[in-house]
């Protein structure tokens, strides 16, 4: 036996090394396990089709979604996706491929407890009991997960839940406007004055940006801005307070951290809130333009800045620049009376008058 | 003589007088409920202005219907009496047309009053962030005009003969009956817009159509 081992420990060390692939055999390799894939894929596909057969269950392919519906497919839920598709690929960039193996599921019949099984991670479902505009809004919300999960965690904390898809352009133009006019912090007010290192700073772009934001987004980090900025108004929240800062419940802390709206702000204590950066994500992916999603994902690991800076094409400034003139240019009527609009009412107030007191004779 | 007919006027006129001035006062209170935070978030500036936005909406609703009433009742006692009490009277329809149009006029004076009171009271109890600022005066100006010419135009066809307020009741109707036929037979016309016309400029309302913020940017 020991013989036996002392054989093999000197083949070991005497054998000669296995030979590196070649290039050759790398990309052959790569081929095969693509094959392999898409074999499997083709497979699942397969048994996923005839699970829904057995449960009468459609597939509806509109723009990048694959939505499976025991519907029989329901021409509202169409209608729906085709606008829902529209909004995503104009506002993100997005292709069809954005999606791809994701399917999103809507349910308009009884409650079944064997449709879970068919939702994997990664897809998205919803009750597809809603009216058009409803059901738009369920597809947005589902793409923005959809999305926010190709786009890494990073990107999904920094703009909020589903890349604030679920917001139209004017509202996020108008939230920017009144955060920019009545911003509190010293690079909130330099932003709205133009300054764009200060916007950078305020939208948590800055140079430091990346390190602070994940330092927040630990556990100790929640417990700490809860500890400096929270104040409990009874002692319900005193004692989810007390629960998160002796470590006993992290849930606690981002409750509190939702609850109290410290959340909704980028990194807790920025100027700016998350509808803010979506709109500059938004702004990007305008710029950027086809393709623009895919750059961005492209390198997950990279700062937010720099993935920004690739989705669009230019420079974060000019990104900041462009978001900045599109939420100051957003049409809002001066709260004034014009001097034509007094003369003109008190000339009709005039006429009417006249009119009133014309006649001599009583009617 | 003035003093007699703006009399008998605030007493058909007393109960919506009163009610008009309460809301006048109420309205400005009720738009800024919202701005009670000492140290609002962002997103308490937007739900403030959205609150503001929505509730400016109420303050054109009582301009019209403060002046569409008080110019419709200044009439009204006399239409019914058969205009036997001015007609008994030594002085000319103008001249009496003119005194009963002031009265109204007088009378809607609170309302307007009210309007600016409860601006000023509301903005100074509210915690305004700063950023924003306060129109109670603009706001007040734009009611002011809002009231007088639709207290005008309502005096106007109040004092108007029988069959002139019909032929102008009857228009109105018509094209409302005009534009539910159009809807009905998918026809592409839409008389309703035309009617609009007079909310935009250089229509006789078109200073309804301004903003009623009472707050804002």
């Amino acid at each position: 036996m020991a013989r036996a081992a002392l054989l093999l420990f000197a083949w070991l060390i005497l054998a000669p090394p296995a030979p590196a692939q070649t290039v050759a055999e790398q990309r052959e390799r790569v081929a095969a396990l693509r094959e392999r894939l898409r074999g499997l894929e083709a497979e699942t596909a397969a048994r996923d089709s005839a699970t829904r057969a057995a449960r009468r269950l459609d597939t509806l392919r509109v723009g990048g979604f694959i939505i499976v519906t025991d519907s029989g497919g329901s021409e509202r839920l169409r209608v729906a996706a085709d606008s829902a598709w529209a909004i995503v690929s104009r506002e993100l960039a997005l292709t069809p491929e954005a999606f791809r193996g994701r399917q999103v599921f809507a349910r308009f019949g009884r409650l079944d407890a064997n449709w879970s099984d068919l939702v994997r991670r990664g897809d998205q479902s919803f009750d597809g009991n809603a009216s058009e505009a409803g059901l738009r809004s369920r597809l947005l919300a589902a793409s923005g997960a959809m999305a926010a999960d190709r786009a890494g965690r990073r990107v999904g904390l920094w703009t909020g839940a589903g890349l604030g898809l679920q917001y139209d352009r004017d509202a996020l133009r108008w939230r920017a406007l009144v955060e920019m006019v009545t911003a509190t912090a010293p690079a909130g007010r330099a932003c709205n004055a133009g300054d764009m290192a200060a916007c950078a700073d305020a939208l948590w772009l800055g140079p430091d940006a990346d390190a602070e934001f994940t330092d927040w987004n630990d556990p100790e980090a929640r417990r700490r801005a809860v500890r400096e900025r929270y104040r409990p108004s009874d002692s319900v929240t005193a004692a989810r307070r007390d629960e998160c800062l002796s470590g006993q419940s992290d849930f606690n802390c981002w409750r509190i951290l939702q609850e109290s709206g410290l959340a909704g702000r980028i990194g807790g204590h920025a100027p700016f809130s998350s509808e803010n950066a979506s709109g500059v994500l938004r702004t990007a992916a305008r710029l950027g333009g086809a393709g623009a999603f895919d750059r961005l994902v492209a390198d997950t690991s990279a700062p937010l800045a720099r993935r920004l800076e690739a989705m669009a094409g230019v420079p974060v400034d000019s990104i900041l620049r462009a978001w900045w003139s599109d939420a100051r240019g957003i049409q809002h009527p001066p709260v004034r009376v014009p001097a034509r609009t007094q003369w003109a009412t008190l000339l009709w107030t005039l006429a009417f008058a006249g009119l009133a007191l014309r006649s001599t004779r009583w009617r | 003589m003035f003093r007699e007919v703006l009399y008998t006027q605030w007493r058909w006129s007393t109960l919506p007088v009163i009610l008009f001035t309460v809301a006048a006062f109420g309205i400005p209170l009720w738009a800024v409920q919202r701005a009670g935070l000492a140290a609002p978030l962002e997103a308490d500036v937007v739900r403030m202005l959205e609150q503001v936005r929505a509730v400016g909406v109420m303050f054109p609703l009582l301009a019209a219907f403060a002046g569409v009433t008080l110019g419709a009742l200044a009439w009204s006692p006399d239409t019914r009496g058969g205009h036997v009490y001015a007609l008994s009277l030594p002085v000319p329809r103008w001249y009496y047309a003119l005194l009963r149009f002031a009265a109204g006029l007088v009378l809607l004076a609170p309302v307007v009053l009210a309007v600016w009171i409860g601006g000023v009271a509301a903005t100074a109890a509210a915690t305004i962030p700063d950023g924003l600022y306060t129109y109670a005066g603009t706001v007040t100006l734009r009611f002011a005009l809002s009231v007088l010419v639709s207290y005008t135009a309502a005096f106007a066809i109040a004092s108007a003969s029988r069959r002139t307020q019909a032929v102008i009741g009857g228009a109105v109707l018509a094209v409302i009956a005009v534009q539910v036929l159009a809807v009905m037979a998918g026809v592409n016309l839409n008389p309703i817009r035309w009617l609009m016309t007079v909310f935009s400029w250089p229509g006789p309302f078109h200073v309804f159509g301004g903003p009623w913020m009472l707050v804002d940017l």
